[in-house]
């Protein structure tokens, strides 16, 4: 009698533990399903990833890379969003120029999701969402994901506690998580781990498809000090880059927007701007701006933060003195930061025009910083037919 | 008032409620006061949510399974007892040096499972018969031994509140020995010289020598010590020579345990390892807890709301919260104080520049564990007097001393975190 | 008893939680020992009396005389900061012809009759070019000898900011400053009056800007065609 008392008791336990696994497994399975796109007239071509790395092929880490080909012959701009998938207006950028773009000259080969695996899961203990609705001008809703900023564990695992990537970087110590992390292990290995191999995947897109300028959206937490700033690799056309940077950056300034230019960091080993730079023969770059979510002071976590980007914890912490990123009571609405990277990008393309008239790339569709924060996100994002 | 303090004061309600009232474990009092600040913060109860925050520490948990496992192993082949006989018959004559090797030999299960109880109930009741043969009183043996679990649950490699803190603010558990040896170890010598030196002058070896198990060292010789040396070899290896293939701590913990079944005293390893085993799994309930604790705390933006109102009581008064609050929260739970506390506070010092992240770190988990000592729960102490067979209010009273000082050296050490950035390296 | 002990400690926790609320101590001062001594300070707002602003963005104090500045005409970075690459990129908007050359050497600058140095130190920049402190101190040096013997005309453009003012920035702006006939000015990086009193005791015009996108404007009026 007693040994069955004791089966039942165990019984029970595991049945209510699946009571509640089973719909939190659901929950998490759900992140695995990636968001729709809108359609794009101007859309020339969808490849994957894999198409540059073999060994990317149906693993959960291949990718999408739309292609926007004007026809005119001229430059190739390769923009990426989803690097760290909890950035979410570099992810959102790259979806709106997809949906929205008219190329006018060169191609643009653009990735929503880099990090696709990364899409998948969120970080344990910040108590990041998983998801995200935008509620679009047609009345309907789209919903986006937000992520965790390395590779899902279970799709590589377990990290190394010794590891050297191609870049020469020694993930050893307090890095040893970072061998997940896209921006930390360019410029990638077709036999390493699964992160590696997106790497290698982008290097060899922009080795074969002979891409001339390549932007890398992301953003930061208020605590981060490159903020409104897109970091250039020089070497790669000595020292013309910079003079192009800072001909964004001063159009910036015109439009009353702050984007500075800074130089890609000489030990940054293993980030896109750095190891692309110096290994392959496209202008790097890539941009910040502030996401008051990420930062280990925010507030109750919800779409309000996500969306509106208002935090008063920084906007405390910055008039204390703790931040030196300005944060102010308006916040910094998930629109403004997705139209400041678009407003870069389109300038980072004129003046690449300007240095390199061979090398045209330029692009309509999406209007200025001001358009795009008038019409906001439900007016940029395209219906996609959900209701 | 605003809408995180409210959630904050909802969530320890309902743990204390659960806890004290209902009389439940810590960890599902935890999970209670986890889903009922999700419900306070508006978040329904996200599923999702709880189940990524009990699973945060999974890596810490497979480690201390695996410590426990290898610690059971070494008490029952009788290691551990041929130790206390070498150092008893070998040191009579250094009173000073031998109840400085009993100390260790304390600390040691609470070292490796990072849990003072374990370090109590395991070795602890092994040393204690030796202390009061040599002829300290009853509540100083307890205390003695009470100052030495905590101290071997704060000490490397495996020391859970800094695991916590650690794992809050996202850095990996590495580089921590070297601070936290710098502390524990004078604290454990000066402890258990102030509590037992003076009685235990003029010792008698041949009395001694009667209470002691002789045997089994001369039975088994060298051999009885071999996975003791496997543990020590394989993780310094692995420290040293990092591009080696890495074995990972738990998987080095199970092999020396493997080895162990065959060095010493036979015993049933099954019955043994399922004991171990049932006394562990509180810990790990806590671990999980407290995961989802912190977990609804950062949702519901409670955690936020804690650090920026630490960020405004200014440096001085940190410092004071850190030796005073943090240890006084281990009464709840000194993991709890790890997270809920140790987290914000070590974001906060970090701000004030000039400071080195783990030593920090390390400093603020060895104040929380400090924490094992406060009544009502009072872990170590509780446990303590258990096996010197007295009430726990006597044991504590002679622990106050020592206990005062390990606060002034966490307290120095935290504050001039700077100058010893040179322990990590 | 062991209830009451433990309540007290909960409210004991959240009084302190609660208290750090309410007081409010100010901004300046509390980063100090992050900022190091020398380096910029962003939390701190040094008040002093700007004379450009949002709509009066260009003031130029004394008299500038283009007709100095005649072609061939080089820029120059002492420091390699970004200002160099912004400088450039203004010059062409301006129209101007120019050679562009942040890294030049004393033995190019021969033939110039105008220089137009960038004056402000990164570290980044310096670690970029693969420049030490030293190095790049010495060739300041020499590009301003070289300057003296060929009796070229020196602008001294600041344009980085309040952010742009270090050690290593003022010592490359104090070589520059006895030998040039014009300053251009991005004005927050006159805190203390450095650029301003100079201007003043030696009779050197200054131009004053708001904002480095002014920079265009002022290449425009001095370099232009």
């Amino acid at each position: 009698m007693k040994k069955f008392s004791y089966l039942w008791k165990n019984a029970l336990v595991l049945v209510l533990a699946l009571v509640f696994a089973i719909p939190a497994a659901l929950d998490f399975k759900a992140m695995q399903k990636r968001e729709p796109i809108a359609e794009n007239e101007a859309l020339t071509e969808t490849r994957m990833l894999s198409e540059y790395c073999e060994g990317l092929k149906g693993t959960p880490a291949d990718t999408e890379i739309y292609i926007l080909d004007s026809g005119v012959p001229g430059g190739t701009f390769l923009i990426f969003g989803g690097t760290h998938p909890n950035e979410t207006a570099g992810m959102l950028a790259a979806v709106s120029l997809v949906e929205n773009m008219k190329p006018t000259a060169g191609r643009f080969f653009i990735i929503p999701w880099l990090n696709k695996s990364g899409f998948t899961h969120t970080s344990p203990l910040d108590g990041m969402q998983d998801f995200f609705d935008i509620k679009l001008d047609d009345g309907s809703v789209r919903t986006f994901r937000v992520g965790n900023r390395l590779t899902n564990p279970i799709h590589q695992w377990p990290d190394r506690t010794y590891y050297e990537g191609t870049s020469g970087r020694k993930l050893v110590g307090t890095e040893t998580a970072e061998i997940r992390n896209v921006n930390r292990m360019y410029y990638g290995n077709p036999d390493g781990v699964l992160t590696e191999k997106v790497c290698w995947g982008i290097y060899q897109l922009i080795l074969k498809e002979g891409v001339n300028l390549t932007m890398d959206m992301h953003e930061g937490s208020p605590e981060f000090l490159y903020l409104d700033c897109t970091m250039v690799n020089e070497k790669a056309d000595n020292p013309t880059a910079m003079s192009i940077a800072q001909g964004m950056s001063l159009d910036m300034e015109f439009d009353d927007l702050t984007m500075r230019a800074e130089f890609s960091g000489m030990k940054s080993y293993g980030l896109s701007h750095r190891s692309l730079g110096d290994n392959t023969p496209s202008m790097m770059t890539l941009m910040e701006t502030y996401n008051p979510s990420m930062g280990p002071l925010h507030g109750k976590m919800d779409d309000d933060l996500i969306v509106g980007g208002n935090e008063p914890n920084y906007v405390e912490a910055y008039e204390r003195g703790l931040n030196y990123f300005k944060v102010d009571d308006s916040g910094y609405p998930l629109i403004d930061r997705v139209a400041r990277h678009i407003t870069c990008i389109s300038y980072l393309a004129k003046n690449y025009t300007d240095a390199h008239p061979d090398r045209a790339m330029s692009f309509e569709g999406l209007g200025s910083y001001a358009d795009m924060v008038a019409k906001g996100l439900g007016g940029l994002l395209k219906p996609v037919g959900q209701k | 008032m605003d809408r995180e303090l409210i959630c904050l004061l909802v969530m320890l309600a309902v743990f204390l409620l659960a806890n004290l009232l209902a009389k439940l474990p810590v960890s599902i009092s935890m999970v209670l006061g986890a889903v009922a600040g999700a419900l306070a913060g508006g978040q329904g109860i996200p599923l999702r949510h709880l189940f990524e925050g009990t699973f945060t520490y999974l890596d810490t948990i497979l480690i201390i399974s695996a410590a426990m496992l290898f610690m059971t192993v070494i008490q029952e082949s009788g290691a551990l007892e041929a130790l206390n006989a070498v150092i008893v018959t070998r040191f009579y004559k250094k009173p000073a040096l031998m109840l400085i090797l009993l100390m260790f030999m304390i600390m040691f299960p609470g070292m490796i499972t990072g849990s003072s109880t374990a370090a109590v109930l395991s070795a602890g009741a092994l040393v204690a018969p030796v202390l009061l043969l040599i002829g300290i009183p009853k509540e100083k043996t307890g205390a003695i031994i009470a100052m030495g679990a905590i101290m071997g649950m704060a000490a490397p490699p495996i020391n859970i509140p800094a695991l916590l803190i650690a794992g809050g603010v996202d850095m990996p558990y590495i580089g921590f020995e070297g601070p936290l040896f710098f502390i524990t170890i004078p604290c454990a010598v000066i402890a258990v010289l102030i509590l037992g030196l003076k009685h235990c002058k003029g010792l008698d070896i041949e009395k001694l020598k009667a209470e002691l198990d002789l045997e089994i060292g001369k039975k088994y010789g060298f051999r009885l010590y071999i996975p003791i040396f496997v543990l020590i070899i394989l993780l310094v290896v692995s420290k040293l020579v990092p591009s080696l293939p890495q074995l990972g701590t738990a998987l080095i913990f199970l092999i020396s345990a493997a080895v162990g079944c065959f060095t010493g005293r036979r015993f049933n390893v099954w019955e043994k390892s399922l004991s171990a085993m049932e006394t562990t799994i509180p810990v790990l309930g806590k671990l999980m807890g407290v995961g989802m604790f912190i977990q609804v705390l950062t949702l519901v933006g409670a955690r936020g709301w804690i650090v920026v109102s630490a960020l405004s009581l200014g440096t001085v008064m940190l410092y004071i919260f850190s030796c005073t609050i943090m240890p006084a929260f281990g009464a709840i739970s000194s993991y709890g104080a790890a997270s809920v506390m140790g987290v914000p506070f070590l974001l906060v010092l970090l701000q004030t520049g000039g400071s080195n992240d783990i030593v920090l770190c390390c400093m603020l988990s060895f104040l929380c564990c400090l924490g094992d000592l406060m009544p009502p729960t009072a872990l170590a102490g509780n446990y303590a007097a258990q096996i010197v067979g007295l009430k726990y209010s006597p044991v504590l009273k002679k622990c106050v001393i020592p206990f005062l000082i390990c606060l002034a050296a966490g307290l120095l050490c935290l504050i001039f975190s700077g100058s010893l950035s040179f322990l990590t390296a | 008893m062991k209830k009451i002990f433990v309540l007290l400690l909960a409210a004991l926790l959240l009084l302190i939680s609660a208290c750090g609320r309410q007081e409010n101590t100010p901004a300046t001062g509390q980063k100090e020992t992050n900022a190091g001594t020398e380096a910029y300070d962003p939390s701190k707002t040094v008040e002093f009396e700007m004379k450009t602003s949002e709509t009066n963005r260009i003031v130029t104090v004394g008299t500038v005389d283009k007709s100095l500045y005649s072609a061939p005409i080089l820029i120059t970075s002492f420091g390699q900061s970004t200002d160099a690459a912004t400088l450039d990129t203004a010059m062409k908007r301006a129209g101007a012809n120019y050679d562009y050359k942040p890294q030049a050497t004393a033995d190019e600058i021969g033939s110039y009759k105008t220089l137009v140095i960038a004056v402000g130190a990164s570290t980044k920049g310096l670690g970029q070019a693969g420049i030490s402190e030293k190095d790049e101190t010495a060739r300041a040096e020499a590009i301003m000898a070289k300057a003296k013997e060929t009796g070229a005309q020196v602008v001294c453009v600041h344009i980085g900011g309040e952010t742009r003012r270090g050690v290593l920035s003022d010592a490359l702006a104090d070589l520059v400053l006895p030998q040039c006939s014009l300053i251009i000015l991005k004005e927050d990086a006159n805190w203390d009056g450095k650029f301003t009193n100079y201007a003043d005791q030696n009779q050197l015009p200054i131009i004053l800007i708001f904002g480095q996108k002014d920079t265009v404007q002022v290449m425009t009026d001095v370099f232009g065609k």
